[in-house]
C-alpha cells in the first residue's frame, strides 16, 4: 500500500510515518500543498491522510480540486476543528473520513487500512439501487458517489432490508441482525430508532423505508 | 426613505384628496352662490320693470324705469335684454325674439336658462297680474342677463377657497413635519447614546424612553446580555484553559526533562510511559473544554426544538468513542417504545450524555447502563454503573467553574459532570445522583417532558 501524508507538523508527520512504515506501508511526505500537488502528479496513491491547515493552503482545497477531477483516491481528514458542522463539512466535500487531532496511532493505521480494503473491495458484490451504491464487502454506502457515513450496527440494518428488499421485516427479524454487536445490548425498541436514522441517512435517494404497523419495516426503490 | 419623508408623504397625499374633494365642494358652492347673487338682480330689475306697469285706456304701458339697468349694471360685462309680453301674448316692449320660458312658473316670480345670441344667458320671469275693469290677465316681464360675471364670482369664490386650503396645508404639512422630527428625537438621543458607548460596556440601557422605542431598547438590552454572557464564557474559557493546561503541560515538560537525562533504560521506559499516559489525558481534557465551550455557546445560541431522549441515547451509544475507549466494557440500552420528548439542542445533549457515559465506562464498573425514562411530567436520561458514583466531594463542587483536581491528577470526572450539569440547566432541567436499580449508582439528566407531542 502506498500513502500520502500531507502534513505541516513534522513530528506529528515523523511519529505516523514510522508507525506505518513499521507495519509495512510505504508512506511519501508532504508539507505544503504545492508539495503535495506534485507528489499527486508523479504517481497514484492508495491513500492520501490530509491535514486541515497547510503553511500554503488549506486541504479541503486539494481536495476540492481532486474530486473535480475525478480522482477518487480514499481520503482521511486530520482536522483540529471541532465542532459538528465542520467534520459534516468536510465529508460533503468528498473525504472518506476524518480524525480529531489528537488521535490515537492504531486508530489512525485502522481506518487507513480500512479505507484501503474498501477501495479494494469486490466491485462485483456492488448493489446499485438508485442513486445508492451497496458494497457489503467494503462495508460502504455511496449516494451519488459521496460515501455515506454509517455506524456498524446501521450498516447491518441496512444489509438485510437490502438484501429483502421489497419485501417486510418484522422488527425481530432486524434485532437478530444486531446480536452479532457483542460490545452494547441496545434492546427491541431501538430499532424504530435505528430505522429513524436509516430514513434520514438516505433521505435524498430513490430508496425509502416504509412502516407497517404492527408488521415490520419494508425497503423499496422508487421506479 | 426617511421616516419624516414618510409622514409628510401619507399627510400630503392626505391634503391632496381632501384639497380635491374640497375645491370640488368649494366650486359648487360658488357656483350657487353666485347664481343666487345675481338672481336677485334680475328679479329686482324685473320687479322694477313690472312695477313701472300702469294701465292707460285699457292698455298696459310700460315705462321702463333706470334703476331697473343701473341694478343690472353692476356685472358689467354682460350683455342684458328684456321683454314685457301683454296679457295676449304680445310683445309690449323689448326684444322680440327673446326666449320665453318652455312653461309658466307656478308662484309670481321664476327663473330657466336659454341662449341668449348663441350665448348662456339666465333669465327671470315676473308675472303681474290685473284686474281692472278694463284690462283683465297677467302681464309677464323677462328679463335676461349672460352669464359672465356669474361664472367670474363662482370662480372668485372658489379660488379664495382653494387659496386658504393651500396655504393652511402647507401649515398642516409642515407641522407635521416638526412633530414627527420632535417625536424621533429620542432615537436621535438613543443613537449617540449608542455612540458614545465603551466598547465593552454591554450594561443594560436606560429603558427611560418613549414607549414606542422602549421596545427596540429593550431587544437591544437583551443582545447586549446574551453578548455579554457569551463574552465572560468565552473569558472564563480562556482563564480555565489557561489554569487546567499549564499543569500538565509542566508536567509533560518535567518528564521529558526527565527521560532526557535518564541513562538507566528501564526506568526511562517507565518515564516515556507515563509521558504518553498524560499527553493522552490531555487530549482528553481538552476535548472536555472545548465540549463545554461548545455547550455554553450553544445553548445560549442554538434554537430549542423538540428531540426524543431516546434518539440522544442511540447517537451516543452509535458514536463510536466508546470502543476505542474501552472495547470491553458492556453497555446496555435501556429504552422503551414511547417517545421521550424534550425541548432542547440535540448536540448539546448529546456532548452531556456523551461525558455521563464516558465517565461510567472510565471510572465506574462495568456492566454500564444507558437509559431513558419518562415518569409522569418528566424525561430522564441516566447512566448507570456498579461503582460507587462520583465522590461527594466532587458531587458538591460541580457548581465551581472548573474543578482543580481535573489538572492535577490528570482526570476528568469533574469537568465532564459539570459539562453536563450546565446542559441540564440551560434546559431548565437538573443532574441529579440517584442509586441504580437494583444496585450501583446513576447519574441522571432530568428534563420536564413536553407534553402533546407525540
Amino acid at each position: 500500500m502506498r500513502l500520502l501524508l500531507v502534513e505541516d507538523t513534522l513530528d506529528v508527520a515523523e511519529a505516523v510515518i514510522i508507525r506505518l512504515e513499521r507495519s509495512g506501508i510505504a508512506c511519501d511526505l508532504a508539507r505544503t500543498v504545492e508539495e503535495a500537488r506534485g507528489y499527486l502528479e508523479a504517481q497514484p496513491y492508495d491513500v492520501i491522510v490530509l491535514d486541515i491547515n497547510l503553511p500554503d493552503g488549506l486541504g479541503t482545497d486539494l481536495l476540492r480540486d481532486m474530486r473535480a477531477k475525478g480522482d477518487r483516491t480514499p481520503v482521511m481528514m486530520l482536522t483540529a476543528q471541532f465542532s459538528v458542522d465542520d467534520r459534516v463539512s468536510t465529508l460533503n466535500l468528498g473525504a472518506d473520513d476524518y480524525l480529531v487531532k489528537p488521535f490515537d496511532q492504531r486508530e489512525l493505521e485502522a481506518r487507513v487500512r480500512a479505507l484501503y480494503r474498501r477501495e479494494q473491495g469486490d466491485k462485483g458484490n456492488e448493489i446499485t439501487l438508485g442513486t445508492l451504491t451497496f458494497n457489503p464487502t467494503a462495508k460502504v454506502l455511496r449516494k451519488e458517489g459521496v460515501p455515506v457515513t454509517l455506524t456498524r450496527r446501521e450498516f447491518s440494518l441496512l444489509e438485510l432490508l437490502i438484501r429483502n428488499r421489497g419485501s417486510v421485516m418484522s422488527k425481530d427479524r432486524l434485532y437478530e441482525g444486531l446480536f452479532s454487536f457483542n460490545d452494547a445490548e441496545v434492546g427491541l425498541n431501538a430499532i424504530e430508532l435505528y430505522i429513524g436514522r436509516l430514513r434520514k441517512k438516505l433521505a435524498g435517494s430513490k430508496v425509502h423505508i416504509e412502516t407497517l404497523r404492527g408488521l415490520g419495516y419494508k425497503l423499496d426503490v422508487d421506479a | 426613505m426617511s421616516l419624516t419623508a414618510r409622514v409628510a408623504l401619507a399627510v400630503g397625499s392626505l391634503l391632496l384628496i381632501g384639497g380635491v374633494v374640497v375645491s370640488l365642494a368649494a366650486f359648487a358652492y360658488g357656483r350657487e352662490a353666485a347664481r343666487e347673487t345675481y338672481d336677485r338682480l334680475l328679479v329686482g330689475a324685473a320687479n322694477a320693470i313690472a312695477a313701472s306697469i300702469t294701465i292707460v285706456d285699457g292698455a298696459p304701458v310700460v315705462d321702463l324705469p333706470m334703476s331697473a339697468f343701473e341694478l343690472l349694471a353692476l356685472a358689467p360685462d354682460d350683455r342684458i335684454a328684456y321683454r314685457v309680453v301683454g296679457v295676449n301674448g304680445e310683445t309690449l316692449t323689448g326684444y322680440d325674439d327673446l326666449a320665453l320660458p318652455d312653461k309658466r312658473g307656478r308662484g309670481d316670480t321664476s327663473f330657466f336658462n336659454a341662449s341668449f345670441f348663441g350665448e348662456p344667458a339666465r333669465y327671470a320671469v315676473v308675472t303681474r297680474r290685473f284686474a281692472e275693469r278694463s284690462l283683465n290677465g297677467t302681464v309677464h316681464v323677462i328679463v335676461g342677463q349672460t352669464l359672465l360675471a356669474r361664472n367670474a364670482l363662482a370662480l372668485d369664490i372658489t379660488r379664495n377657497v382653494l387659496f386658504g386650503l393651500i396655504i393652511s396645508g402647507t401649515l398642516l404639512l409642515l407641522l407635521a413635519v416638526l412633530v414627527v422630527r420632535s417625536a424621533l428625537k429620542p432615537l436621535a438621543r438613543i443613537g449617540e447614546a449608542f455612540a458614545r458607548r465603551d466598547p465593552h460596556d454591554l450594561t443594560p440601557m436606560d429603558t427611560k424612553v418613549p414607549r414606542e422605542a422602549a421596545v427596540m431598547i429593550q431587544a437591544l438590552n437583551g443582545f447586549m446580555a446574551r453578548l455579554d454572557r457569551q463574552f465572560s464564557s468565552m473569558q472564563n474559557l480562556i482563564s480555565d484553559t489557561a489554569h487546567q493546561l499549564r499543569t500538565p503541560v509542566a508536567a509533560l515538560r518535567a518528564q521529558a526533562d526527565l527521560a532526557a537525562e535518564e541513562a538507566d533504560e528501564d526506568r526511562r521506559r517507565a518515564i516515556v510511559e507515563r509521558i504518553h499516559r498524560r499527553s493522552v489525558s490531555l487530549g482528553e481534557l481538552l476535548d472536555q473544554m472545548l465540549s463545554r465551550a461548545l455547550v455554553l455557546h450553544r445553548s445560549d445560541s442554538a434554537r430549542r426544538e423538540v428531540v426524543d431522549l431516546r434518539d440522544v441515547a442511540l447517537e451516543v451509544l452509535e458514536s463510536g468513542d466508546l470502543q476505542v475507549l474501552a472495547p470491553e466494557t458492556d453497555i446496555q440500552l435501556d429504552i422503551g417504545d414511547l417517545p421521550v420528548p424534550v425541548l432542547a439542542d440535540s448536540p448539546s445533549l448529546c456532548e452531556a450524555a456523551k461525558n455521563l457515559l464516558t465517565n461510567a465506562v472510565r471510572y465506574g464498573r462495568g456492566p454500564v447502563r444507558l437509559g431513558v425514562s419518562r415518569d409522569g411530567e418528566t424525561a430522564s436520561l441516566w447512566v448507570e454503573d456498579q461503582g460507587e458514583g462520583p465522590p461527594e466531594a466532587v458531587q458538591n463542587s460541580l457548581g465551581e467553574r472548573f474543578v482543580r483536581s481535573a489538572a492535577s491528577d490528570g482526570k476528568s470526572a469533574g469537568l465532564g459532570l459539570s459539562i453536563a450539569k450546565s446542559v441540564a440547566e440551560a434546559f431548565n432541567g437538573r443532574l441529579a445522583f440517584q442509586k441504580g436499580q437494583p444496585s450501583g449508582s446513576r447519574v441522571v439528566l432530568v428534563f420536564p417532558l413536553v407534553e402533546g407531542v407525540s
